[in-house]
């Protein structure tokens, strides 16, 4: 494989573990713009424990998304009190507040970022994506994924069957910040050179748009957005400075066309049915 | 032992008393009528029962358990399970998946459990329950439909069958019979009663008179947030103070 198709590939997987964080949380019908506060997070904290540590990259990679991890919970304890737009703004100011602390914290090197990062191999990419989707797919079909649906459709009525709502929230708060700090420490040791910037409002709005993009009924959407919208920019790149505005475009007509994003689950079952005939 | 006690119970949003130092008991497992005008009361003692809204003063006595301020989601765990007044179920689920959501934490091995062994030994006992209720309830041709392509009252009865499912054992329906003609009325009832005749205290609050005066063993009448009367049907169908409730005071 070349150097070129890697690279893009594991972008691609970043992208699809990103689309991932977002979704986990979208499932219970909540909405977070600060999933690249995670992702700084498992970044930083992996570069810092294989650059200053000597780990090795894979152990480093989990202590970062367990540390993000936690992170997320002890953000959504109070977090999660809010609703709607509240919601949505308190996870923005979340993921500022991380981006303003890593410029303003010396250990990892403050504004000027870290440099020296580097081991994560295309296919460290691979079983990290295939992993987690196993570990969404096995939610998916169990009773939390149950609850996560409840909780997205009707809150009230939710509570009402028994689910503790406030608890369930708070986990899928956890889960999606661990898949946004693995995200980040792959991302951090294939690009080499990290910087607080990296992890700018865009990329969380970017993760949030493959799953609404690919559709936010199941985790296969999140994936499909994450894969498409990684690829398109490539493909169009023999359009040079007009490829963005095409990409833009390409979302608007989307949005248009299928306004539930690309896969459903009524599809999906009916894929199913087919396939079995 | 009592099944609920509510003790003083009330409730008041600024200063709108809307219920008001309400004593009652409930013993035996029969069929109770929560009647009432318009803005007695009476959706507002759901909510506060049921955790939704935190009483002012008073406390509630679940089989001598305080729950006064329990949370819903505890509440409905230990045992009471409701209906809602505006339909509320879960539409982007099926028939089916709407029960099964509902008996999660009947399961033994619910939780994170469930995520490596959703094949459970009593998981059998809970498709068993699950198939007699969406059957009892008419809905078993329709189980795999999504929740909300059902007709209105098939909507209510799939309500019904998702409280049952955690196997309550009180069960507050809030106007259950809206917008049913009599046939259907009289045929929700039939199987209502299959669901008090296993073992359950039902509080039925209800516009239909017809309804409540022939199928309720023992009533509660509210005005203004507070318990002006209680008794059998035919006790308070010479009620004055009922009678003043619903239809007004007397000119001298």
């Amino acid at each position: 494989m070349s150097m070129y198709m890697e690279g893009i590939l594991t972008q691609m997987g970043v992208n699809i573990l990103m689309a991932y964080s977002a979704y986990i949380i979208l499932a219970t019908g909540q909405l977070s713009l600060g999933n690249a506060g995670f992702m700084a997070i498992g970044a930083f904290c992996s570069g810092y424990f294989t650059v200053r540590l000597g780990m090795p990259l894979p152990i480093a990679l989990i202590i970062a998304a367990f540390t993000s991890s936690a992170v997320g919970i002890a953000l959504g304890i109070p977090v999660l009190r809010l609703h709607g737009f509240f919601l949505v703004l308190g996870t923005l100011g979340f993921g500022e507040t991380v981006r303003a602390f890593f410029i303003n914290f010396e250990p990892t090197g403050g504004a000027y970022g870290m440099r020296g990062l580097f081991g994560t191999t295309f296919e460290m990419v691979l079983i990290t994506v295939f992993v987690v989707t196993v570990g969404l797919w096995a939610i998916e079909k169990s009773r939390i994924g149950r609850a996560f649906d409840a909780i997205a459709s009707d809150e009230y009525a939710a509570q009402g069957i028994g689910i503790n709502i406030r608890a369930i929230k708070v986990m899928a708060f956890g889960i999606g910040a661990f898949i946004a700090g693995l995200a980040g420490g792959l991302s951090a040791h294939h690009l080499l050179y990290i910087e607080p910037g990296n992890f700018s409002f865009l990329v969380s709005a970017m993760a949030v748009l493959f799953v609404i993009l690919g559709g936010m009924q199941t985790f296969w959407g999140a994936m499909l957005g994450a894969i498409i919208f990684s690829l398109l920019p490539e493909m169009l790149r023999f359009m040079d400075e007009w490829r963005l505005s095409v990409y833009g475009a390409a979302l608007i007509i989307l949005m248009i066309l299928r306004p539930n994003g690309l896969l459903s689950r009524i599809f999906l079952r009916g894929l199913v049915v087919r396939l079995k005939r | 032992m009592s099944a609920l006690e509510l003790i003083d119970l009330s409730k008041s949003f600024g200063g709108v008393q809307a219920i008001d130092s309400i004593n009652l008991t409930i013993d035996e497992e029969s069929v109770y009528g929560l009647i009432g005008p318009n803005g007695a009361g009476k959706t507002t003692l759901f909510n506060v029962l049921t955790g939704f809204l935190e009483p002012s003063r008073g406390s509630i006595q679940f089989f001598e358990q305080d729950i006064t301020s329990f949370q819903p989601y505890e509440i409905a765990r230990l045992g009471i399970a409701r209906t809602y007044q505006n339909i509320r179920l879960f539409g982007n689920m099926t028939v089916r998946e709407n029960v099964a959501t509902a008996q999660n934490y009947r399961a033994s091995f619910g939780g994170l459990k469930s995520l490596f062994w959703s094949r459970g030994k009593d998981e059998a006992d809970l498709n068993n329950n699950l198939v007699y209720l969406l059957d009892l309830m008419g809905l078993w041709e329709k189980r795999d439909l999504v929740s909300t392509d059902l007709s209105y009252g098939e909507q209510r009865r799939l309500e019904i069958a998702r409280a049952c499912a955690m196997k309550p054992r009180l069960l507050l329906l809030d106007e259950p019979a809206a917008g049913m003609n009599e046939v259907e009325t009289e045929e929700l009832w039939v199987r209502v009663d299959e669901l008090r005749r296993n073992g359950l205290h039902v509080i039925l609050v209800e516009h239909d008179m017809k309804l409540v005066m022939e199928r309720c063993d023992h009533i509660f009448v509210l005005n203004f947030g507070k318990l002006i009367a209680q008794g059998t049907p035919a006790e308070l169908r010479e009620n004055k103070d009922v009678i003043e409730a619903y239809l007004g005071k007397e000119k001298d």
